[in-house]
C-alpha cells in the first residue's frame, strides 16, 4: 500500500458505490450486472460516464433511503445473481447430481443448470441404496433420459463411466442424440458384459477433438474416414479390424495423442498420423510399425506376450530395432516395457542405429539381462542416443538364466562417452554379471553423472553388489551411488 | 515497499481510494486491464472502480504469491487452501474482484470453494448457508420438485 489518499491523482475515480456488491439487491434479476468479460472494457472505461445515471450510484443512497427486505443486517444472497458464467463455473464442480439439484433452491435457479456443457455419468451419479443392480442401471438410464431432455445448451462433453451400465440400446439412443450436437469430448466406458457395439451414428461426430472408448467394438461404415477434428482418441479393451483401423487413424488427420490397450481383431498394428505427439500401447502385437510419424516425440510400448523371437522378424534381414525407429526422427521420450525390448532385439541387432535419435533425451528399459540379444539391444539404444540425459532400467526376469548366452561380451561394452547422462535409475535387478558389467559401462562413460540410484529385487546378496558397484570406475566426480532398499510388492 | 526501483510498477487504485503499487510481473495475472500499463501507461493510476481496498489487497496477495517462481506446489497449495478460508461474504467478493480483473487461477479456485461448500447438502441447507430465499410460485415448486424427484429420487429432492 502506498498511500492512503482519497481521489485527487488526476485519474478519474468513482468513489462510494460498492459496485462490487452491484447486482445482490432489490434491483431484480433482469438488471443484474453482466460481468462477462466483453463487457469488461466497456463499462471500465465508461463507468465516469454512467455514473450519475447507472446503478453504480445507487447502492449506498438505496440502502440509506430505502432498505429493501434483502439488506437488512448483512443477510444478503450473495450467490444467486453472479454472473452466469461464474454459476456456471460452479456447477460445472460439482458432481451432476448436485448440479441439478441446485433447480429446486428457487426460482432463479430453477434453469442455472441447464445450459451446463459438460454432463458427467459416473457411479456417484446414481446414489440409491440397493444392492439391486437392475434397478440401478434402470435408474441411471432414466437420470441420463431425463438430463438430456431437459438440457437445453450445447453439450460440449459427454462422459459415462458407470459400473453397472452394460452396452445396451439407450446407450445407442443416446450417441444417436449427441451425434447431431457439438459433442467435442465424448467418453464411453462399459465397465462390464461383452464389448458394446457402437452404432453407425458414433461416427458421424463431426466436432470430436477427445475420443475415449473402453470395451466397445468398432465396425465403421465403409464411407467413414476418421474425425476431422480429433487430436486425442483413446481405445482400451477394443475389437476392431485392421483395415478400419488404419483408415480411422489415417484419417484422424490432427490427431495428437493415441493411446491403445488391449486390443484384438489384428495383430499387425501400423501407424500412420503425420501430427501425432503421443503414442502409448499396450496389449498382444505381433508387429509395431511407424509410417509418416515424423512428429512423434513421446513413445511407451508394452507388449504383453512373449512371442518367440523367429515371428517378429518384421521386415525382410535389416531386424525389427532399424524399422522401428527408422520413422521416429523426433523421438524425446521412449519407455519400452513388458516384452518389447525382445521384439526390437530380433532380427539382428546394430551396434549402433543407422541414425542417431539425436533429441532422445529419457529412456526406460525393462529387460531380461540374462538374454544377450537384450543386452545388446539396450546397447544399441544408449549408444545411439547422444543427448540421453535420463535412463531407467527394470530388471525382468524370467527366472532362468539364458546358458552360456553371455559369457565373453566385453567387446560390447566399448567405451563410449555419453555426454548428456545425468539420471540413472535401475531397479530389481539380482546382482548377476551382466547386470554389473552393464552399471560399469554406465559409471565409466558419463561424465556428467549425477545420481544413480540402484534398488535391488531382493536384500540376499545385496552387500556382494553393493561391493561390486563401489570398485565400478566413474568417469562423473560429481556421480552419487544410492543403493536402496528392495523392491516392495 | 522496499528496493523497487529496478522493477516496473504498476498503481492500482481500489473504489475507496486506497492506491496500491504492483510489481507488473504481479500486475499481469490481472488479464482485463494489461493492456492499460502495457500501452505504455505504465506510472498512471488506473482505477479499479469496483474493487474494495480489502478486497484488491488480498487479490494481490493471491497474485503475488502466484507470480513467485521460487514457491514450490506444495506451498501454493497450502497457501490457497488457506486463502479461501474466509468469511462468506469476502469469498463472492473475491470472486467478483477476479471475474472483474479476469484472473483465471483465483476465479477457478474460488469458485471451486463455493462448489464444495454445496456438494452433498441439501436444498435446505444450501438455502441458509447463502441465505437464498425460496421465492418459488407454487406451481413453480411443484415442477421443480416433480422434475428433480424424477431425476434424482433421491431424500434431498423434498427439501
Amino acid at each position: 500500500m502506498v498511500d492512503g489518499s482519497g481521489s485527487g491523482s488526476g485519474v478519474p475515480v468513482v468513489v462510494g458505490p460498492d459496485a462490487a456488491e452491484v447486482g445482490e439487491g432489490s434491483a431484480g434479476a433482469n438488471a443484474s450486472v453482466n460481468e462477462g468479460q466483453a463487457q469488461h472494457n466497456v463499462y471500465f472505461l465508461s463507468l465516469t460516464v454512467f455514473h450519475p445515471l447507472g446503478r453504480w450510484s445507487s447502492f449506498k443512497e438505496a440502502k440509506r433511503a430505502t432498505p429493501g427486505p434483502s439488506y437488512v443486517g448483512m443477510e444478503v444472497d450473495k450467490i444467486s445473481n453472479l454472473p452466469e458464467h461464474i454459476i456456471d463455473n460452479i456447477l460445472s464442480s460439482l458432481p451432476l447430481r448436485d448440479a441439478v439439484r441446485t433447480s429446486v433452491l428457487s426460482s432463479k435457479w430453477r434453469f442455472k443448470w441447464v445450459t451446463l456443457p459438460h454432463l458427467v455419468f459416473e457411479n456417484q451419479s446414481v446414489l440409491i441404496s440397493t444392492q439391486d443392480k437392475t434397478l440401478v442401471k434402470n435408474k441411471l438410464v432414466s437420470i441420463i433420459d431425463h438430463v438430456l431432455l431437459l438440457h437445453t445448451g450445447q453439450i460440449h462433453s459427454f462422459k459415462l463411466s458407470h459400473r453397472d451400465l452394460q452396452g445396451v440400446s439407450d446407450v445407442d439412443r443416446w450417441i444417436l442424440f449427441l451425434s447431431r450436437g457439438f459433442v467435442k469430448e465424448f467418453i464411453l466406458e462399459i465397465w462390464k458384459g461383452h464389448r458394446y457395439k457402437l452404432p453407425s451414428s458414433m461416427y458421424s461426430f463431426q466436432k470430436l477433438i477427445n475420443l475415449k472408448l473402453f470395451n466397445c467394438l468398432l465396425k465403421p461404415p465403409s464411407t467413414f474416414n476418421g474425425f476431422k477434428s480429433l487430436k486425442s482418441l483413446d481405445l482400451q479393451l477394443i475389437t476392431m479390424d485392421q483395415g478400419a483401423f488404419e483408415v480411422m487413424v489415417s484419417g484422424c488427420r490432427f490427431l495428437e495423442r493415441l493411446t491403445l490397450m488391449n486390443f484384438d481383431g489384428f495383430t499387425h498394428l501400423k501407424i500412420h498420423a503425420p501430427n501425432l505427439l503421443f503414442f502409448d500401447v499396450g496389449g498382444v502385437f505381433e508387429e509395431v510399425g511407424f509410417q509418416d510419424t515424423i512428429n512423434l516425440a513421446i513413445v511407451s510400448i508394452s507388449l504383453v506376450a512373449n512371442t518367440g523371437s523367429d515371428q517378429n522378424v518384421a521386415f525382410g534381414s535389416t531386424g525389427n530395432l532399424i524399422n522401428f525407429f527408422a520413422n521416429l526422427p523426433r523421438i524425446q521420450r521412449l519407455k519400452v516395457q513388458n516384452f518389447f525390448l525382445k521384439y526390437l532385439a530380433a532380427g539382428g541387432v546394430p551396434v549402433k542405429l543407422p541414425t542417431p535419435c539425436m533429441v532422445l533425451t529419457y529412456l526406460s528399459i525393462r529387460i531380461e539381462f540374462n538374454d544377450l540379444e537384450e543386452n545388446l539391444a539396450a546397447l544399441c539404444l544408449v549408444r545411439s542416443c547422444p543427448n540421453l540425459q535420463e535412463l531407467e532400467l527394470f530388471a525382468r526376469s524370467e527366472g532362468h538364466a539364458t546358458m552360456g548366452s553371455v559369457s565373453n561380451n566385453v567387446e560390447n561394452y566399448q567405451r563410449l562417452p555419453l555426454n548428456q547422462l545425468r539420471l540413472v535409475k535401475i531397479v530389481g535387478i539380482s546382482g548377476i554379471k551382466q547386470e554389473l558389467s552393464f552399471i560399469n559401462f554406465l559409471l565409466a562413460n558419463s561424465p556428467v553423472l549425477e545420481r544413480m540410484s540402484v534398488q535391488p529385487a531382493s536384500t540376499d546378496g545385496g552387500m556382494v553388489m553393493a561391493k561390486e558397484m563401489l570398485r565400478c570406475r566413474r568417469a562423473s566426480s560429481q556421480a552419487e551411488i544410492i543403493y536402496l532398499d528392495r523392491v516392495q510388492d | 515497499m522496499s528496493s523497487t526501483e529496478a522493477k516496473k510498477m504498476v498503481v492500482l487504485k481500489s473504489f475507496d481510494g486506497v492506491t496500491f503499487e504492483v510489481e507488473e510481473s504481479v500486475a499481469v495475472q490481472f488479464e482485463s486491464i494489461r493492456h492499460m500499463f502495457e500501452d505504455n501507461l505504465a506510472g498512471s493510476v488506473i482505477p479499479l472502480s469496483n474493487i474494495k481496498s480489502e478486497i484488491l489487497s488480498k487479490v494481490i496477495d493471491y497474485c503475488k504469491r502466484h507470480a513467485d517462481d521460487t514457491t514450490d506446489e506444495e506451498d501454493l497449495k497450502a497457501f490457497d487452501a488457506d486463502f479461501v478460508k474466509v468469511e462468506h461474504g469476502t469469498l463472492f467478493d473475491i470472486i467478483r474482484a477476479a471475474n472483474y480483473l479476469n484472473i483465471k487461477s483465483l476465479l477457478d479456485l474460488t469458485c471451486q470453494t463455493v462448489a464444495d461448500m454445496i456438494k452433498g447438502k441439501t436444498p435446505a441447507e444450501i438455502r441458509e448457508l447463502f441465505n437464498i430465499s425460496d421465492e418459488f410460485t407454487p406451481e413453480e415448486e411443484e415442477e421443480a420438485s416433480i422434475i428433480t424427484r424424477f431425476i434424482y429420487m433421491d431424500r434431498y429432492a423434498d427439501c
